[in-house]
C-alpha cells in the first residue's frame, strides 16, 4: 500500500520522473560503460602481452672508418676499401644497468663448430687447394704463372697431380720470386678469371683469442707458401702445414651449433624466416635447466636421417665470438675470416662432447645477401646445455651484432628501456627493437585506456550528481509530506518508505537500463576499438608472418556490469537514507504549525 | 467524562541563540462531546500545547494523561493513526493524492477494507458538505474552504473521537468560517467527538463550550 501510494505520487510528477529515469540511466550507462571497457582493455592487453614479444638487438658501431689500399696485379692499380675501427670492443655487461628490466638477459652468442663427421654436411669447399707444387720457370707470380701440382695436401675436389694451374699473388705489390726445380707447399683459393686459375689463400696463421676477448699471440706466421725441404713434415712448420690440411678436411665436417636462452632471440625464429615444422620448440624449462636438447634444419635432418626424439652427437671444437654462423656457413659456400689452428698451430681440440636429443625440425627460408638467416646446418642448443669452457677454443672475437646480440623486455616498456639506457651515455651501442607492432597496438589500447577513464569519471560523477539532485528532489523538498505523513500516524520507518521505495524503483529502473546498454556498448566499443588497433605489420622491420599474433577474442563477463548496478544502487539507497534521515529528524509540529504552505 | 487531561506542562525549546519555554505548567481537561477553544496572542504557545495534546512531541516537564493514560507510555505514532487526529490553518493535504485518496489515507493505514474506504470516503466528505465532483480533484485545484472541509473529513476518517484544530479558520472569508466553525460543533455535540481548537478569533472562540487562554505561555481558564 505505501509503495503503491509512493509510486503512484512520483508518476504524478511525470517530468521530473522521467528527467530522473533519463538521466540516471545515462549516467549508469556511462559508468557501466567505462568499467566494461576498462575490464575488457585490460584483458586485451593481457592477452596481448601474452601473444607479443619485444627483443632488443644490439650492434657496436664503429668508432671510425679507416681506408685501406690493395693492390690488383690485373689492373696494375691499387684499390681504395673502407674498414671499420673499433677503440675497444664493448663488453656485453654494459647492458646491465640500474633499472634495465629484462625478462632475458643480454647475451653476446658465440655459435660453435661441431665436428660431426659421421653425418654428411655438404659444405662446399671445392675452391680451395692446399698442395706442392713447382713453377715450370723461374718467375715472380706478379701476373700468372704455371705450376705443376706436385702433390696434394687437401683439395675440396679431385685434383690429379702432374696437372699444372696458372698462379697469380693477386693483391701482393711485392710478390716474392719462385724458382724452378723447388718444390711450394702452397694454400691457393680459385679464382674465376681467363688467365688466372689461383690465388694465394690464408697461410699458416692463428686467430686464437683469449675468453676477454685479447688475441693469442702465435710465434709463427707464414705467407701462403713454404718451400718443401727433405724432412720438411717433420719440422715444426711442416707439421703445421699438415695440420692445415686436416683443418680443411674438419671444416668439409662441421656443422655451425648456435647457443641461445631463447628461440625467439635470433632474429630468423623472431621474424618467422625460420620456424619448426616437426616436433616442438625448446621449452623454457629445457633452456633455464639447460638441456642437452636441440633444434635441428630441415635439410641436415632429410640428408642424414634424423627424425625428432633421435640423438645428434655435438662434439664442440671452437667457438666464434665474431660472427654468426650465417656469416661463414652458407649453402653456396664457406667464408672465413679466421682460422682453424690454435696458437699451437694445431687444429683446435674438441672441448665439449655430449648427444643432444633432437626435438624439433625447423625450417629457414634465407633471404638473399641477408645476415639474418640461420646459416648452412646450423643446430640450435640452449646456451647454459654447454657446461665446458671454451676459453682455449676462441677462434674469432668481435663486437657484438645483430645477429649475435639479443635481450628480451617486457612488452611496451621499449621507451622505458631507452630512456634508462640514455642515462647511460653510451654511444657506442645502437640497440634496436623489434615488437611485432605491439607499441602501435598499446597505443591504440593506451587510448582506449583513458577513454574508459573517461566514460568512468563521466559517469561517476554523473550519478552521484544526480543522486544528490534528485535526492534532494525527491526527498529533500518533500519534507512537509513526511510530517503530514507523521501527524497521520505513519511511523518514521513508514514515512520513509513512502518516500523512499518510489524512488528506488525507478532508480533500480535506470540503473538496469543504462547497465544493460552499458554492456553492449561496451562490449561493441572495445570490439571495434581493439579490432581498429589489431595489427599492424608495417611497424615490424623483419619479415612477419602474414598472421597476426593468435589473440583470443575478448568477452566481457556479465557481472561487472551487475556489480556496477549494485554499486550504484547501493550508494543510491545510502544517499537517500542519509536525506530521508534529514527529513526525520525535523520536527513536525514545527512543520506543520508554519501558516505557509 | 473527561478525556485529556493536562497536569502541570512545560515545553522548552532551544531556538539558534536562546532557550524558549513555550508552555509553562499547564493544567487543563477536556471532556468528550465538548468544543474548547484556546485562544491567545501570537506566540503564546497555543499551538505548541495543541501539538503535544496531539501526541507530535512530548512536554519537557508535566504529563498529558488520554483516558487516564499518561502520553509517555503511549505509542504515539498510534495515537495519532486512531485516536486524534489533528487539522490546521494550512490544511496540509497531500497535494500529489485526490481529494478522495488524501481521505482515504488514514483509513489504509487502520487497515480498513479496501472496498469499504471509498465508500466511506465519500460518505465523509458528504457530510462536510462536498459534493461528488470533487473526489477526483487535486487540493490545488479547490478553494481554501473546500480543502478545509476535506482536512476535516480526512481527520474524521481516521476513527477516532479527538479532533484538534489549529487555527482552522485563519486562511478562510467569514462564510466559510461559519461553515467550518459549524462542522466542528455538530462533530462534538452530535457526533461526540472532543474538538479542541486553537484560535485567536474571538467569533469562533464565542461558539465553543470552553475556552482557555493563554499568554506567554502561560493558560488562564475562562468561561
Amino acid at each position: 500500500m505505501i509503495f503503491e501510494k509512493s509510486l503512484k505520487q512520483l508518476l504524478r510528477t511525470p517530468v521530473t520522473t522521467a528527467l530522473f529515469l533519463m538521466l540516471f540511466a545515462t549516467s549508469a550507462f556511462f559508468l557501466c560503460c567505462g568499467v566494461n571497457i576498462w575490464e575488457q582493455n585490460g584483458a586485451t592487453i593481457k592477452a596481448y602481452e601474452d601473444a607479443f614479444l619485444t627483443i632488443g638487438v644490439v650492434q657496436q658501431s664503429a668508432t671510425a672508418v679507416a681506408k685501406g689500399e690493395r693492390w690488383n696485379a690485373e689492373t696494375k692499380q691499387y684499390s681504395i676499401f673502407n674498414y671499420p675501427q673499433y677503440s675497444s670492443i664493448v663488453p656485453v655487461s654494459a647492458l646491465d644497468f640500474e633499472g634495465a628490466d629484462y625478462l632475458l638477459g643480454p647475451e653476446k652468442r658465440p655459435y660453435y663448430g661441431a665436428w660431426v663427421q659421421d653425418y654428411k654436411t655438404y659444405n662446399s669447399l671445392s675452391n680451395l687447394l692446399i698442395a706442392e707444387l713447382t713453377p715450370l720457370t723461374d718467375c715472380v707470380p706478379d701476373s700468372p704463372v704455371k705450376m705443376k701440382v706436385v702433390k696434394v695436401l687437401w683439395s675440396g675436389y679431385t685434383y690429379n697431380e702432374g696437372n699444372t694451374l696458372r698462379l697469380c699473388d693477386l693483391f701482393n705489390d711485392n710478390p716474392q720470386p719462385l724458382y724452378a726445380g723447388k718444390t711450394y707447399v702452397m694454400s691457393l683459393q680459385q679464382y674465376s678469371s681467363d688467365e688466372i686459375d689461383y690465388i694465394p689463400a690464408s697461410g699458416i696463421v692463428s686467430t686464437q683469442y683469449r675468453a676477454d676477448g685479447t688475441r693469442v699471440q702465435a710465434d709463427f706466421n707464414t705467407t701462403f707458401y713454404q718451400e718443401v725441404t727433405a724432412g720438411f713434415y717433420q719440422t715444426e712448420d711442416g707439421k703445421r702445414w699438415l695440420e692445415l690440411a686436416k683443418a680443411q678436411q674438419r671444416i668439409k665436417e662441421t656443422i655451425p651449433v648456435w647457443p641461445t636462452s631463447g628461440t625467439h632471440l635470433l632474429l630468423p625464429f623472431y621474424n618467422g624466416t625460420a620456424f619448426i615444422l616437426e616436433g616442438e620448440d625448446i621449452s623454457a624449462e629445457e633452456y633455464a635447466n639447460g638441456e642437452r636438447v636441440c633444434l635441428i634444419p630441415q635439410n641436415f635432418a632429410r640428408d642424414n636421417g634424423l627424425e625428432v626424439g633421435n640423438m645428434l652427437r655435438l662434439p664442440l671444437y671452437y667457438a666464434n665470438y665474431q660472427n654468426a654462423p650465417i656469416d661463414n656457413f652458407t649453402k653456396s659456400g664457406m667464408g672465413f675470416n679466421f682460422s682453424l689452428l690454435n696458437a699451437e698451430g694445431k687444429v683446435y681440440p674438441v672441448f665439449s662432447d655430449h648427444e643432444y636429443l633432437i626435438k624439433g625440425i625447423y625450417q629457414s627460408i634465407e633471404g638473399s645477401g641477408s645476415n639474418q638467416g640461420m646459416g648452412h646446418n646450423t643446430v640450435v642448443i640452449p646456451s647454459s646445455s654447454v657446461r665446458e669452457s671454451d676459453a682455449d677454443n676462441i677462434l674469432a672475437y668481435g663486437p657484438m651484432q645483430n645477429n649475435t646480440t639479443s635481450f628480451q623486455i617486457p612488452n611496451g616498456t621499449i621507451e622505458s628501456f631507452m630512456a634508462l639506457w640514455a642515462q647511460q651515455k653510451n654511444d657506442q651501442l645502437k640497440i634496436t627493437f623489434y615488437d611485432r607492432g605491439f607499441s602501435q597496438l598499446q597505443r591504440g589500447l593506451e587510448n582506449m585506456k583513458k577513454m574508459s577513464v573517461l566514460f568512468l569519471a563521466v559517469g561517476a560523477m554523473m550519478s552521484l550528481t544526480l543522486v544528490f539532485f534528485f535526492c534532494h528532489i525527491f526527498i529533500t523538498k518533500q519534507k512537509m509530506r513526511s510530517a503530514i505523513e507523521r501527524m497521520l500516524g505513519f511511523s518514521k520507518r513508514k514515512s520513509a518508505a513512502s518516500l523512499l521505495s518510489g524512488f528506488l524503483l525507478v532508480a533500480v529502473l535506470a540503473i538496469a537500463i543504462g547497465c544493460t546498454a552499458g554492456y553492449f556498448a561496451g562490449t561493441r566499443l572495445s570490439q571495434n576499438t581493439s579490432m581498429g588497433v589489431y595489427y599492424d605489420t608495417d611497424f615490424t622491420s623483419g619479415h612477419v608472418a602474414d598472421q597476426p599474433p593468435d589473440v583470443d577474442e575478448q568477452t566481457l563477463p556479465v557481472w561487472y556490469s551487475v556489480a556496477v548496478g549494485a554499486i550504484l544502487f547501493v550508494t543510491t539507497c545510502l544517499v537517500s537514507v542519509v536525506f530521508m534521515h534529514g527529513n526525520l529528524k525535523e520536527e513536525p509540529l514545527k512543520m506543520l504549525s508554519s501558516k505557509k504552505e | 467524562m473527561e478525556k485529556i487531561r493536562a497536569e502541570q506542562v512545560s515545553y522548552t525549546y532551544q531556538t539558534k541563540y536562546q532557550k524558549v519555554q513555550a508552555v509553562k505548567n499547564a493544567t487543563c481537561s477536556f471532556e468528550q462531546g465538548k468544543i474548547y477553544a484556546i485562544t491567545g496572542e501570537s506566540g503564546s504557545g497555543k499551538s505548541t500545547l495543541l501539538s503535544l495534546l496531539a501526541g507530535l512531541d512530548l512536554p519537557t516537564s508535566g504529563e498529558i494523561y488520554v483516558d487516564g493514560e499518561p502520553m509517555r507510555g503511549k505509542n504515539r505514532d498510534i495515537y495519532r493513526q486512531k485516536e486524534a487526529s489533528v487539522v490546521y490553518q494550512a490544511f496540509h493535504l497531500l497535494p500529489l493524492l485526490t481529494v478522495a485518496e488524501n481521505v482515504m489515507l488514514p483509513m489504509e493505514m487502520n487497515k480498513v477494507p479496501r472496498t469499504e474506504r471509498r465508500e466511506r470516503a465519500i460518505q465523509l466528505l458528504h457530510s462536510v458538505g462536498l459534493s461528488d465532483d470533487m473526489y477526483e480533484k487535486f487540493p490545488k485545484m479547490m478553494s481554501g474552504g473546500e480543502q478545509q472541509r476535506v482536512a476535516i473529513a480526512r481527520a474524521m476518517a481516521a476513527g477516532g473521537k479527538i479532533l484538534l484544530a489549529d487555527e482552522p479558520t485563519g486562511n478562510l472569508d467569514s462564510k466559510n468560517e461559519q461553515n467550518i466553525v459549524d462542522i466542528l460543533v455538530s462533530l462534538a455535540h452530535e457526533k461526540d467527538y472532543l474538538v479542541i481548537v486553537v484560535t485567536h478569533n474571538q467569533m469562533v472562540a464565542q461558539r465553543t463550550d470552553m475556552v482557555y487562554r493563554m499568554k506567554d505561555g502561560v493558560l488562564l481558564q475562562q468561561v
